[in-house]
């Protein structure tokens, strides 16, 4: 459904992303799994047209999107909840929502979707008037995903929903994001630093490191293999320490 | 003599805060200043008044002022601007003076170096309120400016497109992924922000029955200093400090010295920077 051959990315001469092979089928939740710095947040911004590559391929379905922009790309069906939420603080959580279903032309529709939105993340309800800067960080990320959910997208690119948050939060935000899988049949590539979370929730992964793919398979494999372990989910670390 | 210059001032506060309008939009979206507003001013006068000589119709000489300015602000962002998007900020800064000498070398060249009065007689009636005259015409300029600055306030606030363009000014990467066109909303901003510095340009021209190349250049500086006062990026920041502007300037004129009239705005503005350095309404980043 979504497909990237050999994608690279630089910012000036810094070479972020070198040679990604990466593929999310219909209704796969993905994650992308790789500490500070390795390139995850750059492979995303390079799918929704943030970023250009350099050289590489990105088809979304039959059509290659390599060199459209981000609107159009949007307009496509790939939505991307960005690292760190990036509302708009100065508006309304309803006016966010509006803005999140700029491209549609089916403008008769979109209060339906925010009634949908509202029904799936209650929060955003009761916080309908209220700036959506200041929202706590778990409200801000609920709302972060309804707004890039008003496009209707295909597939979800999503960056460390996590980040900041409280376990119970992260929890209640994972279980959301499940129900959004599950619900709307709506496929997901899931960057996260918290390897354990992404791999309980995906369906596959891959691992990045220093702009790299260094491993990929189903999330139980990644889960067995005995350098994830080490690196990422930090057994072993524990047999040493405690 | 208060009341009189109260009125006087509040009116040149409403061209000032037309103009500061533009630079506070275009810095809130683009964070550069646009050096150049005031030779937008100018053009908007100088459309006007060439088109109402040529045609005697001051519907069509509006219209002129109007697209004048459009025009060359529209000019502005797609040939002076946004080839330096993603550079220093110090870069866009140097193209707007540039591109501000250009545009007034340019004005005295097509219209030449003297003033030239507006063609038209208005009406001289004036109403007496509080012991000040108002003229029709002062009438008329608060009047337009108030519902240019209203009808802004809707547009941003209300309309989709208005919403759009406050979320560019947000995150612009943010807006992208939306799915909003930022090149748009920046045309958008340099139109909305040309059109109010151009009908204060040709409000001007009418009210002090002048125009000439450099008309522009103190009313630009002073709306700038306007847009600062009220605290750079911020609406009503921009129409309050123009108004506090133009009022402090009369009234430092009738009391204090009117030599230094042209200074008094700029005295005000250094006074409150000292009191508030964000400016009256700019909030802390
Ligand atoms: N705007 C930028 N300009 C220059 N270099 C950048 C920029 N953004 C990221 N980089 C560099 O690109 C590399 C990949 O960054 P990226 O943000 O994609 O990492 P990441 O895997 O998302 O990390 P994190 O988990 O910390 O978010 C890093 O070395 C980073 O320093
Ligand atoms: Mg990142």
């Amino acid at each position: 459904m979504l497909r990237l051959s050999n994608i690279h990315t630089y910012y000036g001469n810094i070479h972020a992303v070198k040679g990604v092979s990466i593929h999310v089928n219909p209704g796969e939740i993905v994650a992308l799994i790789g500490g500070n710095g390795a390139g995850k947040s750059t492979i995303l911004r390079t799918i929704s047209g943030i970023l250009k590559p350099a050289s590489g391929t990105i088809h979304f379905g039959s059509d290659d999107i390599t060199s459209l922009g981000p609107e159009s790309i949007l307009r496509t069906g790939i939505g991307h909840v960005p690292e760190g939420r990036r509302l708009f603080k100065g508006l309304t959580v309803r006016d966010n929502l509006i803005l999140g279903a700029y491209s549609r032309r089916d403008r008769d529709r979109i209060d339906d979707d925010i009634d949908a939105m509202e029904r799936l993340f209650p929060i955003l309800k009761k916080r309908k008037g209220q700036i959506a800067g200041t929202l706590s960080g778990g409200e801000q990320q609920m709302l972060a995903m309804a707004r890039a959910m008003m496009a209707r997208p295909g597939v979800l690119l999503l960056d460390e929903p996590s980040m900041g948050l409280a376990p119970i939060i992260t929890a209640q935000i994972y279980a959301q994001i499940k129900a959004l899988n599950l619900g709307e049949g709506l496929s997901m590539l899931l960057v996260e630093q918290n390897a354990r979370l992404a791999l309980n929730l995906a369906h596959r992964g891959y691992v990045v490191e220093t702009g790299r793919i260094v491993m990929e398979g189903t999330t139980g494999e990644l889960r067995e293999s005995n350098e994830i372990q080490r690196a990422y989910l930090g057994k072993g670390y524990r047999e040493v320490w405690e | 003599m208060f009341f009189q210059q109260l009125v006087n001032g509040l009116v040149s506060g409403c061209v000032y805060a037309l103009i500061a309008l533009g630079y506070t939009m275009i810095f809130g979206i683009l964070g550069i200043v646009n050096f150049a507003q005031g030779e937008i001013y100018m053009f908007g006068a100088f459309g006007a008044v060439t088109v109402y000589a040529a045609t005697g119709s001051l519907a069509l000489a509006i219209l002129a002022g109007l697209g004048a300015a459009c025009l060359v602000g529209v000019l502005l962002e797609r040939f002076a601007f946004r080839p330096l998007r993603g550079t220093h900020p110090l870069v866009p800064l140097i193209s707007a003076i540039g591109a501000s000498i250009l545009l007034s070398s340019l004005a005295r060249f097509f219209f030449g170096p003297e003033d030239r009065p507006f063609p038209h007689e208005f009406s001289a009636a004036t109403y007496t309120v509080f012991s000040a005259h108002i003229t029709g015409m002062q009438l008329t300029i608060m009047g337009i400016s108030a519902a240019l600055m209203t009808a802004l306030w809707l547009f941003l606030t209300m309309s989709r497109h208005g919403k759009a363009i406050q979320a560019v000014a947000m995150d612009s990467d943010a807006a992208r992924l939306s799915g909003i066109n930022v090149n748009r909303a920046y045309v958008a901003t340099f139109l909305s922000g040309s059109a109010l510095s151009g009908v204060a340009g040709m409000l001007m021209a009418v009210y002090y029955n002048a125009t000439s190349p450099t008309m522009g250049l103190l009313p630009g500086l002073k709306a700038f200093s306007a847009a600062i006062l009220g605290g750079v990026g911020s609406i009503p920041g921009a129409i309050i400090g123009g108004l506090v502007l133009g009022v402090a300037e009369n009234l430092g004129a009738a009391y204090l010295s009117s030599n230094f009239k042209d200074a008094f705005a700029f005295i005000a503005l250094v006074l409150v920077l000292i009191i508030r350095p964000r400016g009256i309404m700019g909030q802390r980043k």
